[in-house]
């Protein structure tokens, strides 16, 4: 059974539309990035996931639940981080932990205060006065402790710099927290999560430009590197997408016969926000 | 079970310094003015009198009266009888008992306003709505917590600072002539005070119930200034009312349930009445009206918007 199953998604405040027709799925063990220019429906399309605001049209179901009329036994299961400013600030931390918990069916108490004993966070402080490196810490704490089976990380590393930000990841991925279960993100910075991603969706205007194992992806998706002289050929072979320049022209091109495609330039694999233009147009 | 008392901790952990420290205070001031009311009046002679004359029909009394010596020699409990003593006792509790009422009832808009406010302006909202709570238990834990478990902290503090005046008129009565400061503790009555207060903290919270709705719908609707909005559209209201129908249903009902009708207050001296104004009878009489249920009712249908308004509103 998928985590996350999304279809025809619509979701409108006024004229604007955040959702249309959007689709995703995610299934156990995927680390899925949702990545897409701000404005793009990303945190919309996470809130509908988290039963946080109502939809206008399509169907959502988040672990077999709908999350709008079972959002407190949906949460039972799911760890959720925004960016690094959620917590409550007037909290203690000792208080934030029995009070998750209090609430929190699986929480394992004794595992967050010993991964917090391996870093600076003292179970007396105010959440207001630790720093957004140590709230971050804080909140990982608490989700890896709590045996969720849905992580839904948004913007998790806005506001941190630059040393936390590698941290964040690396403990995403140490902690176990990732494997065995199902991991969306989303980031603007999407060079930071590349390498950690197994699938991507392509998300613009709250569209589904497209959804891809990042393995399908390097098999069908190119960048030929070349001159503009030997450009005539490769434009023959209907790229997706061209930038022009001077001495060099890159091109990407979608499920193209490779040995052509190499006797014309240099061939390589498209970073995301290369593809990303590519499939959406200039923008 | 384990998730209510986790919430009501919450709000206990949040609203600590409004609703104990609140009273706390209130109590230290109770005890501190007492004890210079009585250095004052004890000791110094004092002279007065004054005289009344009342006119009813054809009857006509009149009452003089002259003191001299120390004013604290009012206080004869010794000669006081029994119905007196008590009566006067249920005076001075329902009197000490007031400025905490007070200070409960504005903490309680404070809180109530705040409540479902502030976490969206902080979005700290979008880690609460991360645990699995459910926005009906949200919105009730801080109805509950700040309308029937907060007052416990005030009965204390009544209790306390009622004990605490006592206290002191045994350590400086004696010597300043007052005389049977033991019976005036046979009668003071703080334990039947006190649960006086109890029951009627629980139905005052059921009678003043659409105030308090009121305030946690406007919190959870509106994107800023609740206080504003809170005040803003009853008075509206009102207004509109009184140009379209020329009544005055809306306001006078605002005015009712902002009264705290289920909780002692201090007789009006002159009309000498014997028993204080609500008791046990008078409690249960209210919990027995209709105005009481239709409030209720009322209350019900904002405390659903409330949830309602929770549920869809995220950060600012």
């Amino acid at each position: 059974m998928n985590l996350i199953e999304a279809r025809g998604l619509h979701k409108h405040y006024g004229s604007v539309r955040a959702l249309d027709d959007f689709h995703l799925s995610l299934a156990p063990g995927q680390i899925l990035g949702l990545i897409g220019p701000n404005g793009s429906g990303k945190t919309t399309a996470l809130k509908t996931f988290l039963g946080l605001c109502p939809l206008d049209g399509g169907e959502v179901k988040v672990l077999g639940r709908n999350p709008r009329r079972d959002r407190k036994g949906l949460m039972a299961h799911v760890g959720y981080i925004a960016d690094v400013g959620i917590l409550p600030r007037w909290m203690r931390v000792h208080q934030l932990l029995r009070y998750v918990a209090g609430v929190h069916p699986t929480f394992d108490r004794q595992a967050a205060e010993r991964a917090l004993a391996e870093t600076e966070v003292r179970l007396n402080a105010r959440i207001s006065g630790l720093s957004t490196g140590m709230a971050v810490q804080l909140h990982l704490s608490i989700i890896a402790a709590m045996q969720a089976q849905l992580l839904v990380l948004d913007e998790p590393t806005l506001g941190l710099d630059i040393l936390y930000r590698q941290h964040f990841y690396d403990s995403l991925l140490q902690d176990g927290l990732a494997a065995e279960r199902g991991v969306l993100i989303t980031t603007h910075e999407v060079r930071e999560i590349e390498h950690l991603l197994t699938d991507v969706l392509f998300i613009h205007h709250g569209r589904t430009v497209l959804q891809m194992s990042m393995d399908d992806l390097s098999t069908r998706f190119f960048k030929v590197t070349t001159t503009p002289e030997r450009a005539g050929v490769l434009r023959a072979l209907h790229p997706l997408h061209e930038r022009p320049g001077t001495s060099e022209i890159q091109m990407i091109f979608d499920g193209a016969d490779g040995v052509a495609l190499a006797e014309a330039g240099e061939v390589s694999q498209p970073t995301l926000p290369e593809l990303f233009v590519a499939l959406v147009g200039q923008s | 079970m384990r998730t209510w008392l986790t919430l009501l901790r919450r709000e206990w952990w949040e609203h600590k310094s409004g609703f104990l420290w609140t009273p706390v205070a209130t109590a230290a001031l109770v005890i501190l003015a007492s004890a210079l009311a009585l250095s004052l009046v004890s000791g110094t002679d004092t002279q007065f009198s004054y005289s009344t004359q009342q006119q009813s029909g054809a009857d006509s009394t009149s009452d003089a009266f002259e003191w001299r010596g120390s004013l604290l020699q009012m206080l004869d409990f010794s000669s006081w009888s029994a119905p007196v003593l008590s009566e006067r006792a249920a005076q001075f509790r329902s009197l000490i008992a007031q400025p905490f009422v007070l200070g409960h009832f504005l903490v309680a808009v404070f809180v109530l306003l705040g409540g479902l406010h502030d976490d969206r302006r902080d979005r700290s909202v979008l880690f609460w709505k991360s645990m699995p709570v459910s926005d009906l238990e949200t919105v009730f834990s801080k109805l509950v917590f700040a309308v029937w478990v907060a007052p416990l902290v005030a009965i204390a503090a009544i209790l306390t600072a009622q004990a605490g005046s006592l206290c002191l008129l045994t350590l400086l009565g004696p010597a300043a002539g007052v005389t049977g400061v033991e019976l005036a503790w046979q009668h003071a009555g703080l334990l039947n005070g006190a649960a006086v207060l109890l029951s009627g903290y629980l139905v005052q919270g059921l009678w003043a119930l659409p105030v308090y709705a009121w305030l946690l719908l406007v919190s959870a609707a509106v994107p800023r200034v609740p206080f504003v909005w809170a005040l803003l559209l009853p008075g509206a209201g009102v207004v509109l009312e009184g140009l379209f129908f020329r009544t005055s249903v809306l306001s006078s009902q605002i005015w009712a349930h902002l009264s705290f009708r289920a909780l002692p207050r201090p007789e009006d001296v002159d009309n000498g009445a014997v028993q204080p104004a609500v008791g046990f009878a008078e409690q249960l009489a209210l919990l027995g009206s209709s105005d009481l249920w239709l409030g209720v009712a009322v209350a019900a249908g904002l405390l659903a918007a409330a949830v309602y308004f929770r549920g869809r509103n995220n950060d600012l």
